[in-house]
């Protein structure tokens, strides 16, 4: 056999080379899709429905659609910082006194109306919010004073 | 158990001093107050001509030597108008004769009162000057300090550090209710918190280890010279009594500075602006009234509420707060 190589015989080699590398090539893209099917399915398979609500658009859904998809999720659709604990012309109901002997009288409806200004007395005394509601323990009463005399009852206002 | 109970009037209001305990020196405890209340008024009232801050107001523009009483609560006025970012400024006075309220509020006729000189602004509350080394103050001249927003808060908290720190006690100066612990078997002191322009309780809490401070337009009011009705919150930004949608807001911090700050400036910003803002303050809670008769709380106020269906007070360790000094 001579040296010289014909030229058909490399023509074959590149040939044989060519199509090895392209079948390698095209193995390998076969490969990676079917991988990529792979976890697609499993992916489907262990998707919670919030992530699949992620995936979908930023469209907004409906209050319905996001507690069916999302229950664990709590919705506030007042503002966060903010309890409303009676509306504007619900009358109020006195609150369920702890002291029985405590007299209540209900509020009356609609906006709140000032009283119409009158001259403060000096015997008047002029009332701050909040106010002590007392205990009601029986202790024996304390011999009178004068001004100020230390007491164990209801305090008067 | 014995619940001790003093009620006595000073500061133009009515005050109440409560001790839990069975110790023969409760009663002394309590007798005692009336007299150290009557010294910080003789100190810190802009009613009396020759209390100390008056004194002190009149030699604005100059270092004026203070007592330790006096500097703490210049401290307090200026760490209560920080807090509230200047919404509380102790140099409202002028603006406060503007309006009418000259005198102690018991002899204020509310039919009318005099006119003033015009007010337009209000000073800085950043140029109160303080040297605690030295023990001194100055005040721009022209300038004048009124404390009456923060001496009630800050005395019932000086005064019930002092009063009998190991048992349960509960001091209200005229609103201000500072309570420490609570009486044995109970979830806290029991504070009810009134409807506006009513006796009517609102609702009840418990507190405990904390102070209640509520800001409202629906008391100290009277009859302006242009018969226009004023009530006594100074707005800074206005140098009027300030216009809001809240009647009365009450809040819950374990500082009484705190509280009383807290309340001042949530009143001026309007329901809105301050229950989102009071939501975001540490340990802070709030319930606010408004002119409309809805009632609005920060989400956590609820729990205060005695026999509410959020409430979670009970017996225990519930809403312990941190140590608070000032």
């Amino acid at each position: 056999m001579s040296a010289q190589r014909k030229p058909e015989d490399r023509s074959r080699k590149l040939f044989i080379r060519a199509a090895l590398v392209s079948g390698s090539t095209v193995a390998t893209l076969i490969g990676a899709q079917s991988l990529t099917w792979i976890d697609a399915a499993r992916f489907a398979l262990t998707a919670t429905p919030a992530s699949s609500a992620e995936l979908s658009t930023n469209t907004l859904l409906p209050e319905a659609a996001i507690t069916h998809i999302a229950p664990s999720l709590a919705i506030h659709y007042s503002a966060p910082s903010l309890v409303v604990l009676r509306r504007a012309g619900v009358p109020s109901q006195a609150s369920a006194p702890v002291n029985a002997n405590a007299q209540t009288a209900p509020v009356s409806l609609g906006s709140i109306q000032p009283p119409a200004p009158v001259v403060n007395q000096t015997e008047t005394i002029v009332v701050d919010q909040p106010v002590i509601v007392q205990q009601p323990v029986y202790v024996p009463q304390a011999s009178s004073a004068p001004a100020p005399v230390v007491v164990n009852s209801r305090s008067s206002r | 158990m014995s619940i001790w109970t003093l009620t006595w009037r000073a500061m133009g209001c009515t005050l109440q001093a409560q001790i839990a305990s069975e110790r023969e020196d409760a009663r002394d405890a309590l007798n005692a107050l009336p007299a150290q209340v009557e010294a910080l008024e003789a100190c810190l009232s802009r009613f009396r001509p020759e209390s100390e801050l008056m004194r002190f107001n009149r030699q604005a523009g100059a270092w004026v030597d203070v007592s330790a009483v006096l500097l703490a609560c210049l401290q307090a006025a200026k760490q209560a108008s920080r807090l509230s970012a200047g919404k509380f400024n102790p140099f409202i006075l002028p603006a406060l004769l503007k309006a009418g309220y000259t005198h102690n509020f018991a002899d204020l006729d509310t039919q009318s009162a005099p006119e003033m000189h015009a007010v337009s602004t209000i000073t800085d509350w950043q140029v109160l000057e303080l040297d605690a080394r030295q023990a001194r103050a100055r005040i721009p001249q022209g300038t004048a300090l009124d404390l009456g927003g923060i001496a009630k808060a800050w005395s019932a908290q000086r005064l019930l550090d002092t009063l009998m720190p190991d048992v349960p006690a509960l001091l209200d100066f005229g609103g201000d209710i500072v309570a420490r612990a609570t009486p044995a078997r109970q979830a806290g002191w029991v504070v009810a918190i009134q409807e506006p322009y009513s006796d009517v309780p609102l609702v009840h809490i418990a507190l405990r280890n904390a102070t209640i401070a509520t800001s409202g337009t629906d008391y100290r009011r009277w009859r302006g010279a242009d018969g226009q009705m004023r009530h006594h919150l100074i707005d800074p930004q206005t140098a009027q009594p300030a216009h809001s949608d809240i009647v009365s807001l009450s809040v819950i911090h374990p500082s009484a500075i705190h509280a009383e700050a807290y309340a001042k400036a949530g009143l001026l910003m309007g329901s809105e602006t301050a229950l989102n803002w009071l939501s975001q303050q540490w340990h802070t809670h709030a319930l606010a009234v408004l002119q409309d008769g809805s009632v609005l709380s920060t989400p956590d106020f609820p729990s205060f509420i005695l026999d509410h269906p959020l409430a979670q007070f009970t017996q225990g360790a519930d809403h312990e707060y941190p140590t608070f000094s000032e």
